[in-house]
């Protein structure tokens, strides 16, 4: 199955269908992605949507969307697929009657065992097979987009799963054999680059590097998002959000940080902000007290450089 | 295009970029999705196929634009064969002057890219060549310089009347044969009268520090871009301690087995242990106090020192910092209140401290000591940064004795290399069997290391 996108423009309109306006970077990457069937690795500081790239697209083409988490301690059973267990033993306890009769028969313990391999296949099957994001990705019929979120929280280790799935779309079980994908997803990690990813993970994606939006860009997308807000306020609003990620804070402020902003401006409705808004609303765009601190002894230079 | 794309690669490579195959591969399969004329769309391409490491990006997108927008090659502009043959016709009768300066304008007009980016620009082998066109001009860089200029100038008048006398083309093609001519060597012009930018440090690596990586050099050694880099890196060096201090914290607080909680869990299983029970330990205290010399001997790794504490008493609370040079002061209240910069800076006027004194270690410490009594506890992890220079006097090693012995360790990290450290204006002869351990910790790759190794 090929998904219906033919120029980079496509995958514009998709996404900004869906709200979420993307630069050309982004566009263009994601284009290739999908022609190139090359998983993305979207790297940038946290809440510049890169999570949401990967929504958006899912949103936009209809896709199923199979998010997987990453956390330190993060493991395959987790991440692949895991044997059920207690499911197994379960069953084995049901049907352990049954199993009198299978063996009851046997002459002797060696037929009795090459009787019950027999059935081994029957607990070493999908039934008992829990699958994990990354094997219900590779087993969609349809093209799902697989997201596998801050890989960069992961173990070095868990990347060595993934280089199999990113290179080969296929994932080995050692009881069961190679699962092929049946429709190549399309892939995106994300890294805050809290750590290095390695050269075999880097070298298999596309590299996609999303910063804080342009002023440009990011009055678009507050217009898109709120048009209710009048156009000076919007131009007051990102130009305060681009002073105030020049100051030498410990959380700059994201786009989801403008946009948590721009809802609190017209819920209290506010035409222009000024020095008591912007105190009000401190607690949206700055997450410490030194760097709220800080804002506000910029105010001046924050909320003043309006044309 | 293939070829240009070798081109375009071998000319990264030159540069030091590191450019796989497969990434070359993945650069030209992606052409067959990317216009080359729709040149943000290409730009954007080339980056994600050929740029692995963000700091890379700034770099790519010089070398991008110098090879592909500083000079336009002809194949990309004009696809008319006519045309082109025309602009190649102008460039041989160029060369056929032989001499170096008209082919390398030749060059540049016909679109040898890799070739012009080795001759013009500020590589290298562009002093190379200059070199050898001045010696073999027998005339000083600058007259070169100003030779290449004063020929382009000539050469401008002389495009125009070929591009006119180009009769076999139309009137428009004439013009714009002219037009692109003129232009390509007005670029070229500007590009000869391209000044280095000067600055009180080096900019450039030389030739023989080609190879070398800010991670090994001493930081008294760095040069002015490398400096800014080695920010970058202690900036990631307290991340990523950050981040192994909070695992250490995590996997800490799992504990070890509880066998009595574990077997009576499995009992719902049969006895098969599914779920494995911890004991939650007791929560260590540990904490950092550090006192950092900041006079000028270690002005190049204090700084680097400091910014790494400054990230980490942004993010625990337990570390406390000093600076001292004669007496010790407390600046952590400074970090938590202020940027570095204004920290160190407010610290300085704040306790007076005298900058360009000369260190006394002795002083120091007992300032130390009697200022600040109940600081250190058994929990402590003392670390003091300093080249140990103590100007001759007494080192008096009961006050730093004291300061060890409360402490559960002290680590002296060195910014000096080791074969310095017992020079006779140093105590560090006296100082180093007090310590837990003395590090040497000149360059970025011992920082980092000496950051990994440290366990609260």
């Amino acid at each position: 199955m090929e998904l219906n996108i033919n120029s980079v423009e496509d995958v514009t309109a998709l996404l900004e269908g869906q709200g979420y306006i993307s630069s050309t970077d982004i566009s263009t990457i994601v284009y290739l992605a999908i022609k190139m069937k090359r998983p993305i690795l979207v790297e940038g500081p946290a809440g510049v949507g890169k999570t949401e790239l990967a929504k958006s697209l899912a949103h936009s083409l209809n896709l199923e969307l199979i998010q997987l988490q990453c956390y330190e301690g993060l493991d395959e059973t987790k991440a692949i697929y895991e044997w059920e267990y207690a499911k197994q033993l379960l069953y084995t306890q049901i049907l352990k009657e049954k199993i009198n009769e299978v063996v009851g028969s046997a002459d002797n313990l060696d037929e009795s065992i090459q009787r019950l391999m027999n059935l081994e296949d029957a607990f070493f099957s999908d039934h008992f097979l829990l699958a994990r994001p990354l094997l219900r990705a590779i087993r969609c019929d349809k093209i799902p987009v697989l997201l596998i979120d801050e890989v960069d929280k992961s173990d070095p280790e868990f990347e060595a799963y993934l280089l199999e799935i990113l290179s080969t779309n296929e994932i080995t079980i050692p009881e069961l054999g190679t699962q092929k994908a049946k429709e190549i997803p399309v892939v995106f990690l994300t890294s805050n680059n809290v750590r290095d990813l390695s050269d075999a993970l880097k070298r298999r994606c596309l590299n996609l590097y999303v910063d804080f939006p342009s002023p440009e860009l990011e009055t678009k997308i507050v217009e898109s998002k709120f048009p209710e807000l009048s156009q000076k306020l919007v131009k007051q609003l990102v130009n305060a959000i681009h002073e105030i990620r020049k100051l030498e804070i410990k959380k700059l402020p994201s786009i989801s940080e403008t946009l948590d902003w721009a809802s609190a401006l017209l819920t209290l409705q506010v035409d222009e902000i000024t020095p008591e808004d912007l105190k009000k609303t401190l607690g949206i765009i700055a997450k410490y007290k030194t760097d709220m601190d800080q804002v506000m002894e910029a105010v001046d230079k924050i909320l003043g450089d309006v044309a | 295009m293939i070829s240009m794309m070798l081109r375009f690669t071998n000319y990264l490579r030159y540069e030091g970029f590191s450019v796989s195959t497969s990434a070359l591969n993945n650069a030209i399969a992606a052409l067959e999705w990317v216009n080359p004329v729709r040149r943000d769309q290409f730009y954007s391409a080339m980056e994600a196929c050929l740029v692995q490491n963000i700091e890379e990006r700034e770099k790519f997108a010089r070398f991008f634009k110098r090879f592909f927008e500083d000079k336009t090659p002809l194949e990309f502009e004009h696809e008319d064969t006519t045309f082109r043959m025309q602009a190649g016709e102008f460039a041989d009768q160029l060369r056929q002057d032989d001499d170096y300066i008209s082919k390398i304008i030749a060059d540049y007009i016909e679109g040898d890219v890799l070739k012009l980016m080795e001759n013009i620009g500020d590589k290298v082998p562009f002093r190379q060549v200059e070199n050898d066109v001045a010696s073999g001009l027998g005339m000083s860089k600058d007259k070169v310089r100003k030779e290449i200029i004063k020929r382009i100038n000539l050469l401008v008048d002389t495009a125009e009347d070929f591009a006119a006398t180009s009769f076999h083309m139309p009137k428009d093609q004439r013009e714009t044969l002219s037009e692109f001519l003129v232009d390509r060597l007005r670029e070229a012009g500007a590009l000869m009268k391209q000044e280095p930018i000067k600055s009180h440090g080096r900019q450039k690596l030389l030739p023989w520090e080609k190879q070398r990586t800010i991670s090994t050099i001493s930081f008294d050694k760095l040069t002015l871009v490398e400096h800014e880099k080695v920010k970058g890196e202690v900036e990631k060096i307290a991340k990523k301690l950050k981040d192994a201090l909070s695992r250490q914290r995590k996997r800490s607080s799992k504990g070890h087995i509880d066998i009595k909680s574990t077997i009576r869990a499995s009992m719902k299983y049969g006895g098969v242990p599914f779920n494995v029970r911890m004991k939650s330990p007791k929560r260590k205290k540990g904490k950092i106090i550090a006192l950092c010399d900041i006079s000028m001997s270690v002005a190049f790794a204090a700084q680097f020192m400091l910014l790494l504490l400054y990230r980490l008493q942004n993010r625990f609370s337990k570390i406390r910092s000093f600076v001292f040079i004669r007496n010790t002061y407390e600046i952590s209240h400074f970090f938590t209140k202020h940027p570095l910069e204004v920290a160190l800076q407010k610290a300085v006027q704040t306790h007076n401290i005298g900058m360009g004194q000369l260190t006394n270690y002795a002083s120091a410490f007992k300032s130390f000591l009697e200022n600040y009594p109940n600081v250190i506890n058994k929990d402590t992890t003392l670390l003091i940064m300093g080249d140990g220079l103590n100007n001759h006097n007494d080192p008096k090693t009961e006050y730093l004795k004291r300061m060890a012995e409360k402490a559960a360790r002290t680590i002296w990290l060195n910014p000096e290399e080791q074969e310095y450290w017992y020079s006779p204006s140093s105590a560090i002869l006296d100082y180093e069997p007090i310590c837990t351990q003395m590090v040497e910790c000149a360059t970025i790759d011992q920082l980092s290391d000496f950051a990994k190794n440290l366990i609260l």
